[in-house]
C-alpha cells in the first residue's frame, strides 16, 4: 500500500511549526518510513501539487491567503490546522481590535495600502478542517501521535485538560508559589507543562481548557497582588478571539471553547 | 488442544476470531466471535466483555447472547467512538482481543420461579437478548415469560428475524412497540409503558428486567411499582465509561459502587440508594 | 529495636544499595525557588539522603509504584500478540513520611482486594520503605494528627526515628525488615534500654507538637454522608479551577486512563495508563456524550466523599485521607478537606 501524501503549508506565521516537524531528528526517518513528503518548503525542492494529508501553518490574513487555503482544502483528503496562528489566530491576533488601515501603515509605510489585510482568521473560519494540532508552536510528540493515528486508524484524541496536570505530575514547584501568574489551571494542555516545568509561566498558547474558570482565576490572581487584570492581559496574547467570544470572562466558561 | 488457563486478573487480552459480522441496522453492526483457544467465555446473561484492537484501543461491550454449544458468543456494536468505528472496518475472520466477561449480570437464580418480564427500550435489546436467549433455552424455570421491546422505528429494530421468531411461540407473550411509524405500518405505535397495565403474571411474583436509556427507566419503573412489582425485584443495567472493566480506572463510579463491579446490573431498591445513578 | 548513627549512614545506604537503587526526597534545584522543595529521586552515587525535616516531596511516595504514566502491556500490530508488562525493578525508597508510608498501606489494601492491580504489586513487593518519624508539622496545611495518621504505624519495612541529632532508633515492621536488619547488623548498633526510654519521650513530645484536634470534632465519614446536599459543594466549587492537582497529587488516589503508543513506524506499540481522576472535566463522561458528574461541585462533592466515606467502606480501614494536605496546598483557590468539614460540621451544628 502506498504511503500516503504529506504537504506542509505556511500562511501568516513563522514556520515554527514546521520546523518542529524537522526537530523530531532520528523519529524523522520514522517519519519518512509510513508518509512520503511531497511538500515541504523549509526541508525539500519537491513541490507536488497531489497530496493527501496537508498539515497548515499560520492564520489567514488577507484574501490571497484565503483563496489558496480553499485550493488546499480541495486538494487534499485530510486538512490538519498546525500551531497556535492556524488554531487561534496566534500572536497575529494582537491587531484584532485596531484599525487594519492604521497598522497596514505602520508596518508597510506609504504603500500601505498595497498590501490589503483583514480581520485575522484561524483556518478553520475559512475552509473545514479534519485535525488541530494547538501550542506555539505545535508539540512534536502530538504531531507525531497524530501521523500514528492516521496510520494505524486510532482516533486522534485531543486533551482538553489544564496544562496543570501535566506540570503537577513531572514535579513542578508551581509558578504561583512563586510568587508568578500563571494561565496554567486553565489551559489546554498536551504540552507536557513545558513552560512551567523549565520556570517560565504558562501563557496559554494551546487555547483553554475544557471548562476553564476564568473568573475565578482572574479573582485569585488579583487577589494575590499579581497584578490588575493581569489574567486578562495574559490572555490577550493567544486567546483573544476566545477571550473575546465570553466577553472579559464573564459566566463560568463552561463548555468546549473549540 | 492443550486448555491454557485463562487469567481473570490480566491485563492481557486472548483473541477470537470473527467467524460471522453484519450490519443490523445502518448503525449497528453484528458480531459473531470464535475462541481461538476453543474455551468458551462463559458468561452469564448481562456480563461485558472489553474488547480490543492493537494500535487503537480497548471499550466494553455487552455480551448479546448466552451461553452455547458451539462455544460462540455474539456482540452489537453501535458506532460512537475510537474502538467502535474501528470494529466497523473489520471483516469475517479478523480477530480481536477480548478480556472478561466481566461485571454482576442479570439475576437469573433469583428469578426462578417467577414470572420474568424483560423491558427492552431501544438498544438496551442487546443485552437482554442473552437474557431472552437464557430464558428460552430454560424455560420451564419461569412461571410466565414475557418481553416488552421498544424501538423508536421500525428501521431501528434490532434482530427483526429473531423477533418474529420469538413472537410466534406459544409459551412466550411478546409485545413490540414503536414511538413513531411511517403510515401503513401495522404494528403497535406508543410509549412502553403502555404496555405494562397488560402484563401477564401476578405482579408481586413478577421480576422485572429493564434495559434502556435513563429516561425511559424513570417512567418503566414507576409503572412498574404503580403495577405492584417489588421493588427488590425490578432490575436494570446501566452504562458508565470504563477503562478497564475489573474495578481499578474509577471511571464507573457511581457515588460508592463501580460499575463494573457491582454493576451494571442493579436492582431498583440498590439504584435508590445511588443518586448518581440515573 | 536497633540504633542507627549518624556517621554509620553512608556504610548504611551502601548495603541498601545491594537491595535495589535507592530513592529519597532530594532538594529540587530550581533558581526562582528558595530550595525547599523536594522530589523523590534516586540518589547519586556516594550521594547521602538528608534524612531531615522539610515540606513534603511535591509527589508523595505512593507515586513510584503507581507512577504517572506507566506500560500495562506491549503487542505487535500484526500478529495481534500480546504481552504483559510488569516493573520488578528493586528500590528502597528512604525518607518516606508516617502519612505517606500511612497512605502506601491503604494502597496495599485497597489494591490487593478486588481483581489485585498486579502492576502496583510488582514495584510493591520489589521495594523496600524505610519510613523518617516527623517531630512536628512539617507544612502549616498539614493535618495528619486530626487523621491519625502523624505516627507511623504501618507501609513500612524499617522506621527511623531521630531521637538526637546523632542517631535514629531502628523499628521494624515487616518480614523484610526484621531480615534486613539482621543482614545489616554490623551497621547497627544495639538498643539499650536508655535508648527505648529515650524514643518514648519523642514520641510524646512528638504527641504535644502535633497538638490536639482543632479543626473539626465529628467523624469526617458521618459529616460528608450526611452532608450530601449542604451548601458547602457548590459555594467552593464556584472558584474550583478544576485543573485536577488535587487528585494527582493524592497518596491515596488510584483512578487512571488508558492510552495507545504506537511510535512510528507502527509496527508496534504498548498499552499504557496515566493518572487521571474524578476532579477533572470528563471523568464521567460516557460514550454518547452525557456526563453524570458535570457540575464542579458534584466533582467535589464525590471525590471529598470518596476519600472520607466511600473508600474506606469499600475497603475497610479508616479515612482514605491522610492529612498530608498537599491539596489543599497545590490548590490554587485554596480549597481544601480541613474548610471543607469544618464548614459540614459548622452547618450540623447550626441544624441542630
Amino acid at each position: 500500500m502506498p504511503r500516503p501524501r504529506v504537504a506542509f503549508f505556511s500562511f501568516t506565521s513563522c514556520e515554527g511549526c514546521q520546523l518542529t516537524v524537522l526537530e523530531q531528528e532520528t523519529k524523522l526517518l520514522e517519519l519518512l518510513e509510513v508518509v512520503e513528503i511531497v511538500r515541504f518548503r523549509e526541508a525539500i525542492d519537491r513541490r507536488e501539487d497531489r497530496f493527501d494529508v496537508a498539515f497548515v501553518e499560520g492564520s489567514i490574513s488577507t484574501p490571497e491567503e484565503e483563496d489558496r487555503v480553499r485550493w488546499i482544502r480541495n486538494q487534499a483528503g485530510l486538512v490538519v490546522a498546525i500551531g497556535a496562528c492556524a488554531t487561534l489566530g496566534g500572536v497575529n491576533a494582537i491587531r484584532e481590535d485596531r484599525d487594519h488601515l492604521d497598522v497596514q501603515g505602520r508596518v508597510y509605510g506609504e504603500k500601505g495600502e498595497w498590501y490589503p489585510a483583514h480581520q485575522v482568521k484561524t483556518v478553520a473560519e475559512v475552509v473545514s478542517i479534519d485535525f488541530e494540532l494547538h501550542g506555539c508552536p505545535m508539540a512534536g510528540a502530538e504531531f507525531l501521535d497524530l501521523v500514528s493515528c492516521l496510520i494505524t486508524g486510532r482516533k486522534f484524541r485531543q486533551k482538553g485538560t489544564s496544562v496543570c496536570v501535566e506540570c503537577v505530575l513531572r514535579g513542578t514547584v508551581c509558578q504561583l508559589w512563586k510568587g508568578r501568574p500563571c494561565l496554567g489551571p486553565i489551559s489546554r494542555g498536551g504540552c507536557q507543562a513545558v513552560c512551567p516545568s523549565q520556570g517560565g509561566s504558562c501563557i496559554g498558547c494551546r487555547g483553554l481548557a475544557t471548562e476553564a474558570n476564568l473568573p475565578a482565576l482572574a479573582d485569585q490572581l488579583e487577589s494575590e497582588g499579581l497584578g490588575d487584570g493581569v489574567t486578562e492581559r495574559m490572555l490577550e496574547l493567544f486567546n483573544r478571539k476566545e477571550f473575546a467570544a465570553r466577553e472579559g470572562g464573564q459566566g463560568d466558561g463552561k463548555g468546549d471553547p473549540a | 488442544m492443550t486448555q491454557q488457563a485463562r487469567d481473570p486478573d490480566s491485563w492481557t487480552p486472548w483473541r477470537a476470531r470473527i467467524t460471522e459480522t453484519a450490519m443490523l441496522t445502518e448503525t449497528e453492526r453484528f458480531f459473531r466471535l470464535e475462541p481461538i483457544d476453543g474455551q468458551a467465555l462463559g458468561q452469564v446473561p448481562g456480563q461485558f466483555v472489553q474488547v480490543c484492537l492493537p494500535g487503537i484501543g480497548e471499550a466494553p461491550i455487552s455480551v448479546a447472547s448466552a451461553p452455547n454449544e458451539e462455544g460462540t458468543f455474539d456482540l452489537v456494536v453501535r458506532k460512537v467512538g475510537n474502538l467502535t468505528e474501528a470494529l466497523h472496518r473489520t471483516v469475517e475472520g479478523q480477530s480481536v482481543g477480548i478480556r472478561g466477561p466481566f461485571g454482576r449480570g442479570f439475576p437469573v437464580d433469583s428469578c426462578r420461579g417467577r414470572d420474568l418480564v424483560i423491558i427492552a427500550g431501544g438498544i438496551g435489546l442487546v443485552p437482554l437478548r442473552s437474557l431472552i436467549q437464557h430464558g428460552l433455552m430454560h424455560r420451564n424455570r419461569f412461571k410466565s415469560f414475557s418481553v416488552l421491546y421498544g424501538a423508536k422505528r421500525p428501521a431501528e429494530m434490532l434482530f427483526k428475524e429473531e423477533l418474529i421468531a420469538w413472537q410466534g411461540r406459544p409459551d412466550t407473550d411478546f409485545h413490540i412497540t414503536v414511538d413513531v411509524a411511517p403510515s401503513g405500518y401495522l404494528g403497535h405505535v406508543g410509549l412502553i409503558t403502555t404496555l405494562i397495565p397488560y402484563l401477564e403474571g401476578s405482579p408481586a411474583d413478577t421480576s422485572a428486567i429493564v434495559v434502556g436509556p435513563p429516561v425511559m427507566f424513570r417512567f418503566v419503573l414507576r409503572e412498574l411499582l404503580a403495577h405492584g412489582v417489588p421493588e427488590d425485584h425490578i432490575w436494570a443495567s446501566l452504562e458508565r465509561h470504563m477503562k478497564c472493566g475489573i474495578g481499578q480506572c474509577g471511571h464507573c463510579q457511581i457515588n460508592g459502587a463501580l460499575t463494573c463491579r457491582e454493576g451494571p446490573v442493579f436492582s431498583a431498591q440498590e439504584l435508590s440508594r445511588l443518586p448518581e445513578a440515573i | 529495636m536497633v540504633m542507627l548513627s549518624r556517621v554509620r549512614l553512608a556504610a548504611f545506604i551502601d548495603a541498601l544499595r545491594r537491595h535495589g537503587e535507592v530513592v529519597a526526597p532530594r532538594p529540587v534545584l530550581d533558581p526562582q525557588a528558595s530550595g525547599e522543595y523536594r522530589r523523590y529521586e534516586e540518589l547519586r552515587s556516594g550521594e547521602l539522603p538528608e534524612l531531615a525535616p522539610g515540606k513534603p516531596a511535591l509527589l508523595p511516595a505512593s507515586h513510584l509504584f503507581l507512577p504517572p504514566r506507566e506500560t500495562m502491556l506491549s503487542y505487535e500490530l500484526e500478529s495481534g500478540r500480546f504481552t504483559e508488562v510488569l516493573d520488578r525493578e528493586p528500590r528502597v525508597v528512604i525518607g518516606v513520611p508516617p502519612c505517606e508510608a500511612h497512605a502506601l498501606a491503604l494502597l496495599d489494601q485497597a489494591l490487593s482486594q478486588g481483581v489485585p492491580d498486579r502492576h502496583y504489586r510488582a514495584r510493591r513487593e520489589n521495594a523496600t520503605v524505610v519510613s523518617l518519624a516527623c517531630a512536628e508539622p512539617c507544612w502549616e496545611q498539614c493535618f495528619c494528627r486530626q487523621m491519625g495518621t502523624h505516627r507511623a504505624t504501618d507501609g513500612f519495612d524499617l522506621l527511623l526515628t531521630p531521637i538526637d541529632a546523632e542517631r535514629f532508633t531502628v523499628e521494624t515492621n515487616t518480614e523484610k525488615g526484621d531480615a534486613l536488619t539482621a543482614e545489616l547488623s554490623g551497621v547497627f548498633a544495639p538498643a539499650l534500654d536508655a535508648d527505648r526510654a529515650a524514643l518514648d519521650s519523642w514520641n510524646v513530645r512528638c504527641d504535644a507538637a502535633f497538638g490536639p484536634s482543632e479543626s473539626w470534632s465529628a467523624d469526617p465519614r458521618a459529616l460528608v454522608e450526611d452532608g450530601a446536599d449542604d451548601p458547602v459543594w457548590s459555594t467552593e466549587a464556584e472558584r474550583c479551577l478544576s485543573c485536577g492537582a488535587c487528585v494527582l497529587l493524592c497518596p491515596t488516589c488510584t483512578c487512571f486512563d488508558m492510552v495507545e503508543s504506537v511510535p512510528l513506524p507502527c509496527s508496534a506499540g504498548t498499552r499504557e495508563r496515566c493518572r487521571d481522576g474524578c476532579m477533572i472535566p470528563g471523568f464521567s463522561a460516557v460514550a454518547h456524550g452525557a456526563d453524570f458528574r458535570s457540575d464542579r461541585a458534584e466533582r467535589l462533592r464525590h471525590r471529598t466523599r470518596r476519600k472520607f466515606a466511600y473508600q474506606p467502606e469499600r475497603y475497610g480501614g479508616g479515612s482514605y485521607c491522610v492529612g498530608c494536605g498537599r491539596c489543599h496546598a497545590h490548590c490554587p483557590v485554596d480549597i481544601g478537606p480541613i474548610g471543607l468539614l469544618k464548614e459540614l460540621e459548622k452547618d450540623r451544628e447550626e441544624a441542630r
